[in-house]
């Protein structure tokens, strides 16, 4: 940990929060853009963000960082969100997508997209894959995680992370353009 | 013939996790342009997914005034005493205890009050009426009568370490379960558990007695016996466990012991979950020493030493074959 981090805990400790609030100002912010690209949800992002930052407080005088703050809190992020992923998938009892799921979308959504339409168009994409694909989907793109590691934190097999990558990446291509360019020759 | 790619090498290839081989065996199926073209599309999708968060704005002040206020919540209620605080706050309920005994002549059943002194989250060192010093471990308490300059005896429930002042005509005597300890002037640890007791002398000499067989052993210094209470018997070794005493000096070692060992004991000593990530790593040893350090530079420690990864995961800290 650095002198910086150190020091931030043992004023917190010291019950000044003032160098903690100037930290949480600087890094909030990417915290919660990170944990949005996992969650889709505004609310839900800034909520774990925030998390992390309370757990922190409470409990500078005991947690043990050895390395970085920063690094703690992104892990402490990653962790909330894939939970909150694993609880909403097991919420909704939807199946994984199959093959003629995709063939009947094609051409549904097709419109000529604006640059800055784009964004929106891609958020509904992922948002209206079914959860345990989305799920999929968001650890792989972004977190660190590999197959076998996704596969093992989703208690499913590796070979249904690459079938359900190939199935998100081909719908959300679908929205991006419809050239119809389907995957298939990575389909098991 | 083209090689093979799988989606998983693809996508790896994008995050850059690849190995140099995976890389080369990439850059060859690129070279077709049918795949190049495959892979130009996901790479854009991936590309453009990556732009998503980029849509939104935290706002930074109300989520600190948010924070702020998150905080006093979930502190107000309870304000954790520090140890300090707690020895006094436990002292005063004692002398009110005591002057209830008092008013109530209670006395003459017992002619002090009982004094008790726990530790729960943190070690505490307490000073005796007799000047002796006691470390007392997590989860401890010990209890003795204000009396204690005359009488010296104490109840132990736990772990604790004892700096006891010579005084040949009160000897020092501690009971826990069925064992007694008795001193003239030393310094050792007593660690109760179920059904068993430890004690390691530093400096100086104790007898250790149990009570079922009755039988005494004589320990000096450097040496370690532990009561068997269930069946009454002590063992005595010469063999001084330096780590025994850790918890009170911060300063243990290992010697050629198992990783599994290793890691049993970290969890132990610093009250976080240290874990092996694979079995098979239990079969390296290690040796080395610490002297107050914290588990992260301990742990980096063992990892350059064999070569080691560290993983830290819900709350457990993993150690990882390199990969």
């Amino acid at each position: 940990m650095s002198y910086n981090d150190q020091h931030i805990l043992i004023e917190l400790n010291n019950n000044n929060p003032k160098p903690f609030e100037e930290y949480f100002r600087q890094v909030f912010p990417e915290l919660v853009k990170y944990a949005y690209s996992l969650t889709l949800s505004k609310e839900t992002a800034e909520e774990i963000a925030q998390d992390a930052f309370i757990y922190i407080w409470n409990n500078c005088s005991k947690i043990i960082i050895t390395g970085s703050l920063k690094a703690y809190l992104i892990t402490t992020v990653k962790h909330a969100c894939i939970n909150h992923l694993k609880t909403k998938a097991r919420k909704n009892f939807t199946k994984y997508v199959s093959e003629s799921d995709l063939n009947s979308l094609s051409g549904l959504y097709y419109q000529p997209i604006e640059a800055n339409e784009l964004r929106k168009h891609i958020k509904k994409a992922i948002q209206s894959l079914p959860d345990r694909c989305q799920t999929v989907f968001l650890l792989s793109r972004f977190t660190d995680m590999t197959y076998p590691q996704i596969a093992a934190e989703l208690d499913i097999s590796v070979k249904t992370v690459e079938a359900q990558m190939s199935i998100a990446l081909s719908r959300i291509r679908k929205y991006i353009d419809d050239r119809g360019m389907l995957f298939y020759c990575f389909m098991i | 013939m083209e090689p093979k790619i799988s989606l998983e090498l693809l996508i790896s290839y994008l995050k850059k996790q690849s190995t140099p081989e995976e890389i080369s065996l990439m850059q060859d199926w690129l070279k077709d342009s049918s795949n190049a073209k495959i892979f130009e599309h996901i790479s854009q999708v991936w590309d453009e997914c990556g732009r998503l968060p980029d849509e939104i704005e935290p706002k930074v002040d109300a989520a600190w005034q948010h924070l702020t206020r998150k905080h006093l919540q979930q502190n107000r209620p309870v304000k954790k005493l520090r140890p300090v605080w707690m020895a006094a706050s436990s002292v005063i309920l004692l002398v009110g205890i005591y002057t209830f005994v008092k008013m109530f002549n209670v006395t003459d059943i017992y002619n002090a009050a009982l004094i008790t002194a726990i530790a729960n989250d943190s070690i505490i060192n307490i000073t005796l009426p007799d000047q002796s010093t006691v470390s007392l471990n997590r989860n401890s308490q010990i209890s003795y009568r204000t009396d204690f300059k005359t009488d010296r005896k104490l109840v132990l429930k736990g772990e604790a370490f004892f700096e006891v002042t010579p005084d040949k005509e009160h000897p020092f005597e501690i009971s826990s379960n069925q064992t007694v300890i008795n001193v003239v002037g030393t310094s050792f640890n007593v660690k109760q558990k179920q059904g068993s007791t430890e004690v390691i002398v530093k400096t100086g000499k104790v007898t250790v007695t149990e009570k079922i067989k009755n039988t005494s052993i004589m320990l000096n210094m450097g040496e370690y016996a532990v009561v068997n209470e269930n069946e009454g018997s002590i063992n005595k070794t010469a063999n001084f466990d330096i780590n025994g005493l850790a918890w009170k000096t911060e300063i243990f070692e290992f010697n050629e012991m198992k990783l599994g060992n290793v890691v049993n004991f970290l969890t132990d000593h610093y009250k976080i979950s240290v874990k092996l990530g694979d079995p098979d790593l239990n079969k390296l040893t290690i040796t080395a020493s610490f002297d107050h350090q914290g588990l992260g530079e301990v742990l980096d420690a063992i990892c350059l030493t064999l070569g080691l990864d560290m993983k830290y995961s819900s709350n457990t800290y993993y150690l990882k074959t390199k990969k």
